[in-house]
């Protein structure tokens, strides 16, 4: 009962001093904003990987020659297929084209039944010689539709004209906007395959707990290959991701230790109203402990509205205006840059993470400033 | 690894917490060496001033202790898939093990934080601050227990490597395992709910007894059973209850329980257990303090809730374990009697 | 008889052992009975309101005994101090100090908000106040709103919403005009018939000469000069 009678008390009195309120908490939320930005970007790039990983294949194994990455023989498919615990064995051909004229690179993909799944926006995928279908980021920046020609230059720097069949979006924007997906016979034609070539070999396993029984066995028996297995890769995005919003997070506690020299600054330079105001209140009756919990509810009152109010205007920021300003440092590398929709997930643990980094050291700023105030002798009243 | 923002905050916010506590100490030792109630000098009304400030910088650091404990576990569950072989936070703690060292010191440091602000809660409200000097002697104690805390955490932090293959509880909390987790998840389940039932019901059966009784004896014996019950229970929830929840007979994991797909029954059981036994340490602990003049009426009061709180929250505890066990789906072969049969 | 009020021998000093050391009070023995309006005259500086501050359990006294109600108050710490103040003693300062930007109903239950007691019981007795004092109509207007009559009933209102034993009013009338000032007088009487012990402090003729009160303790330079009844 007292306690909601002091939490009423420090409500009104937030409200009596509003335009100093509110500066704080526009800048507390700013604050927050920027660094719930951050989180909110990592995590939703990190969910688009996992969705990216859902179907691919549990093991590829690629050929390394002098450590980097080179054409595997395709009789290992039937070999490493002998292997107990080995369902399939798949060749994948693929390679990567880089468009001079808008200078961005594509993934060119066989059509073939492997194919993670994808939403067709318009037409079909090929399936004759001559046709492709394309990503929504190479037709946008392209500029060409179904039915339209996509025109690329092949190993033999011979112009290659392919019908686009259709143009597909996946829930992973990540994943097709710069694919290209082709027939078999025309994407070895165009990259110049040698016939017993393929790029890297898919390897379905029974049971997915032994794939890193296998990826040793196929290592152990074939020394210059490379088995990546799909929880690898997630492992990686999921640890790159991390690094990335974790150096960020530290940039911007920058702006987080502004804010709470602000916070402290202006706890300290309490007016003489307020002073005024807290001696009467201890010589009414008021004990110091009163005084401090007026000062928690304030602060939490503050730090509360800060966050709901971050936390929303991030959320605007990432997945309605796509994180215009934080994306280039996140995403990093690709030169492709058409804009995709960010896929909006929050969870509890965020929000936690969120509030940790930001209401403590607002609490500790304006914690000893408080107690200075509560302190305040109640004589002082008597003497006006 | 360290710039994972759950590790940033965490490392952070201990920090932070660590540096207000050694300002807090720094105040308690001028209080320790120049306190002295009888004088009304004004240097004696800073010092009574100074001791609020450190009261509430200690209430803020048990707040942040206790968020930060559900932190640490929910990081490291968040973790898990950056261990190869992890399924779970246990998985985590096992990439380096001292993260189990640093898990423990989070635990006691909750209790001994809980119980120092009761301690402080009772010395203001006698007249005359009778319990001041003991109470920033366990103050300079408490600090240096923060600061073990910072030191475990990041040296578990720093010491973690993504690519190590780590194990898991399927293999950590497997009875034919080695370590002390496997040696509890090898427990017999039914001697060992035995035990915890026969120790909860005394706990119970002390609890009832100091409240209708004053004889010291039994606050001794309530206090000296609610710290057995600690670890026998999360023995019992490792070895036997966990069984049940997870309807798996080699699922022992102790943190899975907090996951949405067990209905997150591990808030109400932790919480419970937590509790009990912290309100169930009380009576024997703070039982001298009865003995100060100026504190006599006043322990009694707070005494009687404490008790009530420890029939009512070490009750709810073992109810939630027994509702688990006797209506779940699962049953325990060769055990035949009370959990096969009417409810399984 | 037990005295209601009774300080023994009581010393204030600020700032001790310091450069500007001063010594507010010195010696000061008085009693005051139950029910008796009691007044502390003298000129400014000569310690009256140091003496209301330690009395009214404001502020513990360097040296010396005080006892309220035969408890003895010099040692005690602030939070019972507190609770000895809120139970025992009301409040009229010199300068009113209400809360300009607050209500009068508000302004009058500010010291029950941090006591238990239930939010209908507070807003009757303020209430029931207010009407007593001819000012129900004007429960939520702003402090900086009222007339300096209307401001001082608010702060007498707010001394007696605890219901307490003794009140304590200092320099009550210094920023009245004399028809205020007899107006205050007759209310403080009135108080005094319900049962109420009053102590003032005051360097205004008016007050101290008035049949009302019952003691008249004269001071100067933190001394009791003389007492009278």
């Amino acid at each position: 009962m007292r306690h909601l009678k002091i939490l009423e008390y420090a409500l009104s009195s937030l409200w009596r001093r509003k335009y100093k309120n509110i500066a704080i908490i526009l800048v507390y939320t700013f604050t927050i904003a920027v660094l719930a930005s951050i989180l909110f970007l990592t995590h939703s790039l990190k969910t688009e990987a996992s969705y990216l990983l859902d179907e691919a294949p549990e093991l590829i194994v690629q050929k390394l020659a002098a450590g980097r990455h080179d054409l595997i023989p395709i009789d290992y498919a039937a070999q490493i297929s002998k292997l107990p615990g080995v369902a399939e064995v798949r060749p994948r051909f693929w390679g990567y084209y880089y468009d001079a004229l808008t200078e961005a690179n594509y993934t060119l993909l066989e059509v073939s039944s492997g194919q993670p799944r994808l939403d067709m926006l318009q037409g079909r995928l090929p399936s004759a010689p001559g046709e492709c279908a394309i990503g929504a980021g190479v037709a946008e920046v392209r500029r060409i539709g179904t039915g339209d020609d996509l025109i690329l230059i092949d190993s033999s720097n011979i112009g290659v004209s392919l019908e686009v069949t259709g143009v597909f979006s996946s829930k992973s924007d990540l994943l097709t906007n710069d694919l290209v997906i082709l027939g078999r016979e025309d994407l070895i034609a165009f990259f110049g395959y040698p016939a017993d070539l393929a790029a890297d070999l898919a390897v379905r396993v029974n049971n997915p707990r032994e794939v890193n029984t296998i990826a040793a066995k196929i290592k152990r028996q074939w020394p210059n290959s490379r088995p990546i297995s799909r929880s690898e890769i997630l492992r990686t995005y999921d640890a790159v991701f991390n690094w990335r919003s974790g150096m960020m997070l530290s940039v911007f506690a920058a702006a987080l230790v502004a804010f709470c020299i602000l916070a402290w600054d202006k706890a300290t330079g309490i007016s003489v109203e307020e002073k005024r105001e807290i001696g009467i209140l201890k010589a009414v009756g008021w004990e110091t402990s009163n005084i401090l919990e007026l000062k928690f509810w304030e602060g939490t009152a503050l730090s509360l509205t800060s966050l709901l109010l971050g936390l929303l205007a991030a959320y605007v920021h990432v997945f309605f205006l796509g994180a215009t300003l934080l994306t280039p440092v996140i995403k990093g590398w690709s030169v492709l840059f058409p804009p995709f929709h960010l896929i909006p997930f929050i969870d509890p643990y965020q929000v936690l993470v969120i509030g940790f980094l930001t209401v403590p050291p607002y609490v500790v700023s304006t914690l000893v400033p408080s107690w200075k105030a509560a302190i305040t002798d109640p004589e002082t009243a008597m003497r006006g | 690894m360290l710039l994972h923002p759950g590790i940033l905050a965490l490392i952070c916010g201990t920090g932070l917490v660590l540096l207000m506590m050694l300002y807090a100490s720094g105040l308690a030792i001028m209080i320790l060496r120049r306190w002295d109630f009888s004088s009304s000098s004004e240097v004696q009304l800073a010092l009574e001033r100074k001791s609020y400030l450190i009261s509430t910088i200690v209430n803020y650091a048990l707040g942040f202790e206790v968020f930060s404990l559900f932190l640490f576990i929910f990081t490291l569950e968040e973790i898990h898939p950056l261990f190869v072989g992890a399924m779970c936070a246990t998985g985590s703690l096992n990439a380096n093990p001292i993260g189990w060292s640093a898990l423990l010191v989070k635990i006691v440091i909750f209790f001994a934080a809980a119980l120092w602000i009761t301690l402080n809660l009772l010395d203001g409200r006698a007249e005359d601050f009778p319990l001041v000097k003991a109470k920033f002697r366990w103050l300079l104690l408490l600090t240096p227990l923060i600061g073990l805390e910072l030191f475990l955490q990041l040296k578990y932090f720093l010491g973690l490597h993504p690519e190590v293959i780590t194990s898991c509880c399927g293999s950590l909390f497997s009875s034919g395992g080695q370590g002390l987790a496997a040696d509890l998840a090898g427990l017999p389940v039914k001697p060992m709910l035995v035990v915890f039932y026969g120790t909860g019901f005394l706990v119970l059966g002390a609890a009832l007894c100091c409240l209708r009784w004053s004889a010291k004896a039994w606050r001794y014996l309530c206090t000296l059973l609610a710290a057995v019950f600690f670890p026998v229970s999360l023995a019992a929830i490792i070895s036997a209850i966990s069984l049940y929840i997870y309807e798996l007979p080699t699922h022992h994991c102790p943190f899975d329980i907090l996951q949405g797909n067990y209905e997150y029954i591990g808030y109400p059981l932790y919480l419970s257990l937590f509790g009990g036994t912290l309100f169930g340490l009380m009576p024997g602990l703070f039982e001298a303090v009865g003995r100060i003049p100026s504190l006599r009426l006043e322990i009694k009061k707070i005494e009687k809730k404490w008790l009530q709180l420890t029939v009512l929250l070490i009750a709810s505890f073992l109810f939630l374990a027994f509702w688990q066990v006797a209506f779940s789906h699962f049953q325990l072969a060769g055990y035949p009697g009370l959990f096969q049969g009417p409810f399984g | 008889m037990e005295f209601l009020i009774r300080t023994e021998n009581v010393g204030k000093i600020y700032n001790a052992r310091r450069p500007d050391e001063f010594r507010a009070l010195e010696d000061i023995s008085l009693r005051v009975e139950k029910g008796e309006v009691a007044v502390l005259k003298g000129p400014s500086g000569s310690g009256k309101t140091t003496l209301l501050s330690l009395i009214g359990c404001m502020a513990r006294p360097t040296s010396g005994n005080i006892f309220v109600a035969g408890k003895n108050v010099s040692k005690l710490s602030e939070r019972f101090l507190t609770r000895t103040r809120q139970r025992t003693f009301g409040f009229i300062f010199q300068q009113f100090n209400l809360l300009r930007d607050v209500s009068v109903l508000e302004n009058i239950l500010l010291p029950l908000y941090p006591q238990q007691v239930r939010i209908s019981e507070m807003l009757e007795r303020g209430r029931n106040l207010l009407a007593r004092l001819d000012m129900e109509n004007k429960q939520q207007m702003k402090i900086s709103k009222l007339s300096g009559g209307e401001q001082q009933r608010v702060a007498i209102a707010r001394a007696l919403i605890n219901d307490p034993e003794i009140i304590i009013a200092d320099e009550p009338t210094a920023h009245l005009d004399r028809k205020l000032s007899v107006d205050l007088l007759d209310i403080l009487a009135e108080i005094n018939r319900m049962g109420k012990t009053i102590i003032i402090a005051t360097h205004d003729p008016l007050v101290f000469d008035h049949p009302l009160m019952t003691r008249t303790i004269a001071m100067r330079d933190g001394r009791i000069e003389e007492e009278s009844e």
